[in-house]
Order: structure tokens, then C-alpha cells, then sequence
């Protein structure tokens, strides 16, 4: 039975095949603890930026009252 | 230090401003610094990101109101922080979105060989945090809880007893549960 041919030579098999195992090396990674999973999942968890816009709204929108003087100094309004 | 809001600007890795739109004062600065943590505490606490962006925004907006009321007895964060938990759990009664897990699943973890001495691989990053989500929604809430609250470089191990209503020693006494549950949970994701 003859062995089946590849279009890739055997060289260009074993490059390939390396070139596979080093990405899988590199996609993976490794925590030492929990903690360090979560903090490294909480760095890569944007924050949305339509909540300081809602939030800026919403703070428009609070009747004037004692806390006007908290509203002028942390919103400088 | 290694935190999870505390990193200078510069070296931030997400590209969104979270304090866009609310200027240069000191609230935006306040904001800037633990949006964050809390955002991040609320996504996990609540496994969904539109009521986490909800949740964010009521929690700021409440502290914004109480902001008088703060006397300097804790930090900022922890603050914050009981603000957003106390918020999460109302929210969480509301809906009856409950995730306690019964006896039987608590048995399971118990009876797996412990894997926390090992570190935990994942394989796509992009997948981390939808396996951290189903993990943590399968612990009972205090541990999910104790495990974000540690996570945070800045608070102390006595801080997290104050926001958890109990010891330090009683957290630490829970971690290693919490930590080993986790990484059973962790590992059934892949």
C-alpha cells in the first residue's frame, strides 16, 4: 500500500508542527492563586464609559439641597 | 502594589477612561480610582454586565449623595465597597436570584482531591472570564464574596472581616475552602 501523500514535506510538517506547539505554549496561562486569576480578569475587565455619562446625568438631575455645597466641590459647579 | 484599580493611568490595559464625562473633579478622581473594583465586584457578584453597569452607576450615585456622611473611618474603598455589597444583595433578593449551592454540592468539593496547591491554566484567555463567572456562581456567596474582596491588594485581611461581618482570623479560617471550592469548580469549566 503506498504511504499517502501530503503536500507538506516533512520538514514544513515538523515546522508546523512546532509552530502549533509554541502558540499553544503562549495562549496559555498560569496562575499561581485564585486571587491572582481574579485580579488579572478584573485588569482585563473594562469598565463601560456610558456609566460616568449616567452617572454625570444623574447627578445633574438632584434637587438642590445641603449637600449643593458636596455638589459644587466635587463637580466644580 | 498590585491592585485591581490602583494602577497608574499609563499602565492601564483597557482602553476606556472610566471617569470620561464626569470632568476633573474630586468625585472623577474618586470615580477614576474605584470604578474599577467595583464594577468588577458588581459584574461578578451579579453575572450579568447590564445590571453590573446599573449597579455601578446607583452605587456612585448613592455614595455621591451620602458623601457628607462619610466620617474618614474606613478608606474610600471599603466604603464603596459596602455600599456596592449592600446594593448587589438587595438587588439579588429582588430578582430571588439565588445561587446557594444545596449540601450535596458542597459534598462534592469536599471529597476532590485538593487542587490549590496546583496553579491554574487556562488555555484561551478569552474565555477567563466566562469560566471565573460560572465558578464563581457555583460557591456559595459568602465564598464568592470572601475570594473578591481578597483579591483586592487593597484591603486587609481585617478589612475584608469588617465588610463580611466577621474576624480576620475567620476569613483567613474560610479562604482555604473558599480557594479549594473555587478551583474544583474551576477546572469542571474546561
Amino acid at each position: 500500500m503506498m504511504k499517502r501523500e501530503t503536500k507538506l514535506t516533512q520538514q514544513e510538517q515538523e515546522q508546523l508542527a512546532a509552530g502549533q506547539q509554541q502558540s499553544r505554549s503562549s495562549a496559555t496561562q498560569e496562575f499561581a492563586s485564585v486571587e491572582d486569576m481574579l485580579r488579572h480578569d478584573a485588569l482585563h475587565t473594562p469598565v463601560p464609559p456610558t456609566i460616568a455619562h449616567r452617572l454625570e446625568e444623574s447627578v445633574k438631575q438632584l434637587p438642590p439641597s445641603s449637600s449643593r455645597a458636596w455638589w459644587r466641590r466635587f463637580f466644580g459647579g | 502594589m498590585n491592585s485591581i484599580v490602583s494602577e497608574p493611568p499609563a499602565e492601564r490595559e483597557c482602553p476606556d477612561e472610566p471617569q470620561a464625562g464626569l470632568g476633573s473633579s474630586e468625585f472623577a478622581e474618586l470615580y477614576a480610582e474605584h470604578s474599577r473594583a467595583i464594577f468588577y465586584l458588581c459584574l461578578r457578584l451579579l453575572s450579568d454586565p447590564d445590571k453590573a453597569e446599573d449597579a455601578t452607576h446607583d452605587v456612585f450615585l448613592k455614595a455621591f449623595r451620602k458623601m457628607n456622611q462619610f466620617r474618614g473611618e474606613s478608606s474610600w474603598r471599603t466604603w464603596l465597597y459596602r455600599i456596592a455589597i449592600n446594593h448587589c444583595r438587595n438587588l439579588q433578593a429582588a430578582w430571588h436570584d439565588r445561587h446557594m449551592l444545596t449540601n450535596a454540592d458542597e459534598a462534592l468539593w469536599e471529597t476532590t482531591p485538593a487542587q490549590t496547591d496546583s496553579p491554574l491554566r487556562v488555555l484561551e484567555t478569552k474565555e477567563l472570564g466566562q469560566r471565573i463567572q460560572k465558578a464563581l456562581d457555583g460557591l456559595p456567596p459568602e465564598y464568592r464574596l470572601l475570594l473578591l474582596l481578597v483579591a483586592d491588594e487593597q484591603l486587609s485581611y481585617e478589612q475584608v472581616g469588617a465588610l463580611t461581618d466577621q474576624s480576620a482570623d475567620a476569613v483567613r479560617g474560610k479562604l482555604h475552602r473558599a480557594r479549594k471550592a473555587f478551583a474544583v469548580l474551576f477546572h469542571k469549566t474546561d
